[in-house]
Parts: structure tokens; sequence; C-alpha cells
């Protein structure tokens, strides 16, 4: 019978084998035969990265080094492994013959581990001694290398944006060129008002010279040289108008620019209010030229995000929330651009609002907001001796949130219509001199060649050391040490304007992070609960205050430090309040917590408790009848 | 292969018939809620997905699993019913399939009916639900291919307790074949391709694989191939027994 033969016992030495034999085929055979089943098709390789690898003229060597003894040792590791080999290979593949893929096992003590060393590869010693475990990449293209020196599974959504930029980085070597354009003091110099004090230049520039060619433009009004490739415009409204049409005619000739335009610049303030509160009408129009708008003489205050600063009040020195200083967490800031996604906390100061100018033919893209508990706040009343408590006390939310960086696109008009602003110095200077300067200056352009790309922010102090990074010196070297993400913010911007499209379009991929919107929108509204009795509490505060000191100075005799006995009943009257509305303050608090622990038990009684009750009763019903039939 | 539905049926109506099929799909509820929320703080994750749910799956179902497929044989080999099974104008085949089936059916119901689960994160948040879905069927899989272990061991014995125990002796050992613990035992005296061929029956890692969202089709052709192979084991050793 073929039964038999069938379950003899060649019959199961073949099912065996085929059975090896199937999975070895399938395991070498159909790699990359698979299906992505997640929404935003996060293990596909993007179309970016299929762009970059199409525009490959070169072949690119990609060399990964995989202990493959160790790693076992890993099992974590291991499976990490599978999946970097596997998107490897979907790189060569994609690639065709411009990639060309190797895979170097780095065994101890061989020719291939001193490689791995000379490359910068790191090696993780295992718990068993004197072997290492390597898993790192190198690519080399004209003799240039680049490396990846662990794979370390943290980065697994990263993975992709890790391996294509380091392609891009070998087939495009050169290194971007920022110029910079200052208005403040960025470069260092002397400072101004009544101490004049030589200042270093401030870190950023520094930070940024380690990732980009930085170039300081001089204010002349020269033009911005062709090989700059984007141009940071730092408080531009403490420019002069010939710098002003340097920057406006390099914008137009298609190149890229980021802008802090601030309606209060700190760093500029000292010693001349005055000028820091008067306009410029250059810059203004340059403004509406791009068709965005900066509130005139107007700084957002932000209640929710607002740092604590130490402040000299009457009796000693308390610490309140000053309200044009933000401390902007990642929900203010865009998820879905490259600049400001996964970025950190930054801190602004004195920044203003950004708007697009109704019937602009630019779009504009808010990048960074305000809370909801924000307002505008005259900028006179920072701009001379600004009073913490007082701002505090005028807080009035405008119930919107106010943007304070965006992305402009479009297409653009010049600022100067009538062409360069004329210069004070060339009436004078002779006229050959005059016709001299004609020939090097480009040709005038009226409206931009194209659309133009521009991020602008809308402060340029968070570009100040003080409000991002704290340097110490460690042994004659100064270490920075960031306290907030501004310099990334920086250069992301940088990089997105002057890098590849395709390559930003890879690094903003899908988020991999879904948290639970429900139990966020809970707790949101009990904040904004607690943040109103707060409010109130605060108010009732200086009310006394007032009254106090209004009881103060109706004694006769007011230098006496005893009360009378109006003023005790009035701190008296105040202290009941106060238990009252702090125990308010409490209630909030703890009907929060309540409210999300009844939610969570809930939820635990409707998924372990609901369906098995169910199926008990339905298992007794069905013996019940059973019996009865019986 | 018409034998295989009615005889499945069969099987399946078994289930109910006892309180067997209501403990085991209660137990598996209860222990994943409890693992999920107790063990795998959802909560405190605050993320809408899933994983805290199905990280357990595969040390539950190594409880489980054996515990449904240990009665598939010793049981129908102590009281005699083998050989009137098999005296019945049904294949080895289709008899081995149809006990396997129903109780694979069984565990695809308790899946199912974790679908409170599945309501939650969706009232709590976002969740990419593409992900829930691999994960399901990745979890489904797995269960086979520990079922068919059970199911083949339960032949060898007529003392379901030798069956549960051996069968989940060896659905560990696969589950962590490529884990240290399993490797180093067979190391010494095994050479190295021999080494990552045990590496590769690793459920663990193809189980992950799919958990990722990623229907990888070499885990698909493994946990079907392992399927089949161990219900053709299982085939082989009824065949060889029956004479006992």
């Amino acid at each position: 019978m073929t039964h038999q033969r069938l379950l003899s016992r060649s019959g199961l030495l073949i099912a065996l084998l085929l059975f090896v034999l199937l999975n070895l085929a399938a395991a070498f055979g159909l790699r990359g035969w698979r299906i992505d089943l997640t929404e935003q098709h996060l293990n596909t390789l993007s179309q970016g990265t299929r762009n970059i690898l199409a525009a490959l003229d070169k072949p690119v060597t990609l060399r990964l080094y995989l202990s493959r003894q160790a790693i076992r040792k890993a099992p974590g590791l291991a499976t990490y492994a599978d999946r970097v080999t596997s998107l490897l290979d979907e790189y060569a593949a994609l690639a065709g013959d411009n990639i060309r893929l190797q895979r170097i096992d780095p065994e101890p003590f061989s020719e291939a581990e001193d490689d791995a060393v000379r490359f910068g590869l790191q090696g993780i010693p295992l718990g068993d001694g004197a072997e290492n475990l390597y898993f790192g990449l190198v690519g080399e293209l004209d003799g240039r290398h680049k490396t990846i020196p662990f794979f370390q599974p943290e980065r697994e959504r990263f993975l992709e944006y890790d391996l294509t930029q380091l392609i891009y980085q070998l087939a495009h070597p050169k290194r971007l060129v920022v110029g910079i354009l200052s208005g403040a003091p960025i470069d260092g110099g002397f400072s101004g008002g009544m101490s004049l004090r030589m200042q270093p230049p401030w870190l950023i520039v520094d930070q940024l010279r380690q990732q980009f060619e930085v170039r300081m433009l001089p204010k002349n009004g020269e033009p911005v040289p062709e090989e700059v490739d984007v141009l940071m415009l730092v408080h531009p409204a403490y420019l002069e108008a010939d710098a002003l049409y340097a920057a406006d005619q390099f914008i137009l000739r298609g190149g890229k620019a980021l802008v802090f335009a601030d309606p209060l610049s700190e760093a500029s303030i000292q010693g001349d209010p005055g000028r820091a509160l008067s306009p410029n009408e250059d810059f203004e129009r340059m403004l509406a030229s791009w068709g965005v708008r900066l509130e005139k003489g107007k700084v957002v205050g932000d209640l929710a995000q607002s740092l604590k600063v130490n402040y000299q009040g009457r009796r000693s020195i308390i610490q309140v929330n000053y309200l044009p200083w933000l401390n902007i967490g990642p929900a203010s800031l865009s998820e879905d651009d490259v600049v400001t996604s996964q970025l950190g906390n930054i801190t602004m100061a004195t920044a203003g609002a950004l708007s697009p100018v109704e019937g602009a033919r630019t779009t504009f893209t808010p990048l960074v907001r305000s809370s909801d508990e924000a307002m505008l706040i005259d900028a006179a009343r920072i701009a001379f001796a600004p009073d913490p408590a007082g701002l505090l006390a005028d807080f009035k939310p405008a119930g919107e949130s106010f943007v304070l960086a965006a992305r402009i696109s479009g297409e653009i008009e010049s600022a100067f219509v009538q062409g360069p602003p004329k210069q004070e110095k060339e009436k004078t200077s002779s006229g050959k001199k005059d016709e001299s300067d004609k020939e090097k200056k480009p040709e005038h352009l009226s409206r931009s060649k194209g659309p133009v790309h521009l991020i602008v922010v809308a402060d340029s102090d968070l570009l100040q050391d003080k409000f991002w990074v704290q340097s110490t010196n460690f042994f004659g070297r100064t270490l920075a040490i960031p306290t907030a993400a501004n310099a990334d913010l920086v250069a992301n911007a940088l990089e997105a304007l002057g890098g590849s499209p395709d390559l930003i379009s890879v690094r903003s991929r899908g988020s991999y992070q879904r948290p639970f919107t429900l139990l966020a929108e809970l707790q949101r509204k009990a904040e904004m609960r607690f943040r109103a009795k707060e409010q109130e509490l605060s108010r009732k505060l200086r009310e006394t205050e007032s009254r106090l000191n209004e009881l103060q100075r109706k004694r006769q005799d007011s230098g006496s430090t005893t009360l009378t006995p109006e003023q005790e009943r009035e701190v008296e009257k105040f202290l009941a309040e106060k238990v009252r509305i702090r125990k308010q303050l409490r209630q909030v608090q703890y009907q929060l917590r309540a409210d999300i622990e009844e939610l969570e038990t809930t939820i635990k009684a409707f998924n372990i408790g609901l369906v098995p009750g169910l199926l008990t009763l339905v298992a007794f019903v069905a013996w019940i009848l059973r019996r009865s039939r019986e | 292969m018409n034998h295989l539905k009615a005889l499945c049926k069969r099987e399946l109506a078994g289930y109910f018939v006892t309180p067997l099929a209501y403990v085991f799909i209660v137990i598996f509820l209860a222990l994943t809620g409890i693992f999920t929320f107790y063990l795998g703080g959802f909560f405190e994750r605050g993320q809408a997905d899933l994983q805290p749910f199905f990280l357990w799956h595969p040390w539950l179902f190594l409880l489980l699993v054996p515990a449904l497929g240990m009665r598939l044989w010793a049981e129908e080999r102590k009281t005699g019913t083998v050989e009137l099974l098999l005296t019945l104008p049904v294949s080895m085949v289709e008899a081995v399939l149809a006990k396997f089936l129903a109780a694979w059916l069984m565990i695809a119901l308790s899946l199912a009916l974790t679908f409170p689960m599945w309501i939650t994160v969706n009232i709590l948040g976002d969740p990419d639900n593409g992900v829930i879905f691999a994960n399901y069927l990745g979890s489904l899989l797995l269960a086979g291919a520990y079922l068919a272990v059970a199911s083949c061991l339960s032949a060898t014995t007529r003392n379901q307790v030798i069956a549960f125990v051996l069968s989940t002796i060896a659905c560990f050992a696969f589950l962590l074949a490529g884990f240290p613990i399993v490797l180093d035992f067979f190391r010494p005296w095994l050479p190295e391709a021999v080494l990552n061929g045990i590496a590769a029956l690793s459920f663990y890692n193809h189980y992950l694989g799919i958990t990722k969202g990623i229907l990888d089709l070499k885990d698909l052709v493994f946990f079907i191939s392992f399927i089949a192979v161990w219900m053709y084991l299982g085939a082989w050793v009824i065949c060889r027994k029956k004479a006992d």
C-alpha cells in the first residue's frame, strides 16, 4: 500500500530532507520576499532612498563587518543583524552594480579584525574573554570612507536614514557652505553700552563649523558669494539697507536662507533700548515680499511654556515665570517636518509672532508654535527694565497659539523695487570708482528665478550662549554642554535647506511613537483646570498685597513694622482664602488621578474579566440545559 | 478528504461537550490579560500598541498548548480507540490533520476572543493595526508549531502527563533554539554548520520577525513546513506503534 511506503523509514528521511531543503531555499533563494504590514510601510525602502541610489554614478563599496560566532551569544542582536543584512540586500538589489556589498567576519586576531579596528569600528567585548563582537559598516567611494561604528538596536527606526545618509555623503563629499550675515554680535567684538568690553564669538558658530563650512559675510553690501549654499541672516533689523539688498538678491537668485527675525534682540538691546525698538523699514518690506508678517513691536509671552527666573521681589528673591522667555517642548514643535521632528526642548527669548500676509503667493508652514496660553506683550515693556511679576499679573491669554518659526516657499518679488539702494558713500566718491563697482555687481533681479526656500525664526536670542549651552573650561579646553536643542534646530534647518530633498524625505518618515491620546487629553483638561485655580490664587495674593500696602500707606506711623488690626484682618482673610484655593488645587490633582485610575480599572476589568465571565456563563447554561435534557 | 471536515467537526464538538474548551479559553484569556496589565506594564508604557500583550504569548503557549495537545493521541491510545479510528475508512493523514486542525481552531478561537484588547488600544490611541494583524498571525503560527510537536509526542505514549512534559520540554527547546541556553548544550560535539541549522529552527526569531509587521516568506515557509513535518512524524509514529 502507498500508505506503508509513505510512512516507511526512507519516507521519514525524505520528509526531513525536504524540510531542510525547503527552508534553505526560502532563506537564501527568497531573500527579500516579504509583505510590509505596517501602516506607514516603515520597513520598506522609501522613495528618497530609491532616488539617491538611482543617482549613483560610481560603485559604492559597503563592507558589513559582523562577527558571526560572537553574535550568536547575543540573540537580540542576532535578530537585528538579520534585519540589517536583509535591508542591505535590498539596497544592493535596488542599486544594481552601483553597490558592492561585502560581508566580512572579523574573526579574533585575523587581518579582517585589524581592518575593522583601522576603520574605527567599535568592538564590544563579550563576557567570556578576549573575543570582540563587531557589527558595523564601512562605506568606500574613491578612497573616501564613512563608517557606522556599531549598529545600535536602539537606532533601528533610523536605520534606513543612517544607511542612506552614509551613501549620500560618500557620493557628495562637499560640505555645505553657510554664509552668516548678522546684525547681532554673533562673531564677538565690542559690546555696546556703557562698558566697552571685548566679547568672544557665540558658541553656536563653533558648533556649526563642525558640520558646515561657515563664512562670516561683510555687512557693507557686498554681494553674497555664489559658493554660499545657505544664507543665515541673523537679526536683520540691525542691518543697513545695502546689506539687506545683498541678502534679497541672493534669495532671489534661488539661494536658500535661514532667517532669525527678532522683534527685540536681547543681545543688541544693551545700552540703547531706543534703537532696539525703532523699526527697520527696509527689512519690513523684505518680510512683506516673502508673504510674512512679524507683529510689530510685540513679543510672545507664553505662560505654559515660560522659563522661571530669579527676581528681586519687595522682600526677597523670588522665582517667577518670566513670560517672554520660552522653553518650548516637543508638543509645540511640528512633528511632520525634518527640522523639528525628534528635537528636544528649545529655548527662545522675546520671540515674535509670525503670520502669513493675506493674499501672499508663498506657502507658510508653521514649525514652532507657542501654547494656547499665550499673549502678545509690548516690546517696550521688556526693553526698559522688565518687571517679571508685573508681566505675570497682566497676563491675559489671547486664546490662540502664535507661530514662532515657519517654513516659507514659493515665488517672490524683490523688496527693492527701485533697484539697489543709493549709498551715501557712492555719491561722494569719484565717478571712476563708481563705475568699477558697478561692473562687479551682478544684475539687479526684481523677481525670483523659481521658487525660494526660507525658514524664518522670530527670534535671534536663541543663538546666544546663555539660552542653550553651558560652557566649562576643562584643562584649557572649552567644553560645551548643551542645555537645550537650539543648536540642533539651527543645524537641522541649515541641512534641510541646503541638503538633498531626497535625504530629507527619508528622515521624516513615519513615527513609531503612538501615545495614548485619550489619557493625554484627560491630563491636558485637568492641567487647564489646575492652571486656572493657580492663577486665581496668585491674583488673590497680589490683591491682598496691594491692599496691605494701601493700608500701610494710610497709617500715620508708616515706618512701623507691626500690623494694625485692620491689616491683620486682611492677612487672615487672605490666609483663609489661600487654604480654600489650595484645597481646590489639591482636589483638581486628586480628581485627575482618580479619573485616570478609574479608567484604568475599567479597562482592566473589560479585558481580563468580560469575555471569561461571559464564557463561564455560557458554559454554565449549557451544562444546565444538558442536565435537564438527560 | 471528504472525511476531513466531518472528523474535524466531531473533534471540535468534543471539546465543548466537556468543560475542557471553556477552561482552556478562560484560563488563556485571564492569563493574557493579567500578564499584559500587571507584568507587561501596559499603562506605564503609554503606547497604543499590543506589544506587552503579544510579548507573553510564546511563554503562555508553552504551558497551554501542550496541555491541549497531550490528549490528542495519548487518550485514544489509552482507551484503545486508536485501532477503531484507524479501521474506519479514513486515511491516516486525514485523521492526524483533523485532530490537529480542531485543536488549532480552538486556539484561534481563544485568540479571537482577545478582541477587547484590540478595541482598547483603538479607543486609547491610534495604533498600527497592520502590525497588530501581523502579531495575531505570528501568534497563531507559533501556536500551530507548538501544537504539531505536542500532537506528535502525544502519539508516543499512553500517559498524558508524560506527553505533556515531553511536549513542553521540546517546545521550549525549539522556542529558544537560537539562544545559548540550547546551543551551548550542543556546542561541544556538533560542527558549526549543524549549530547554525539548529539556530535557524528558533521559533522565537521567526516569531519576532513577524511581530514587527514584516511578513517574510521565509518565516511563513518555516512555520508551515515545520507544522507539516511534525504532523508527518505524528502519522509515522502512530503507524509504527499501532501494533503495540
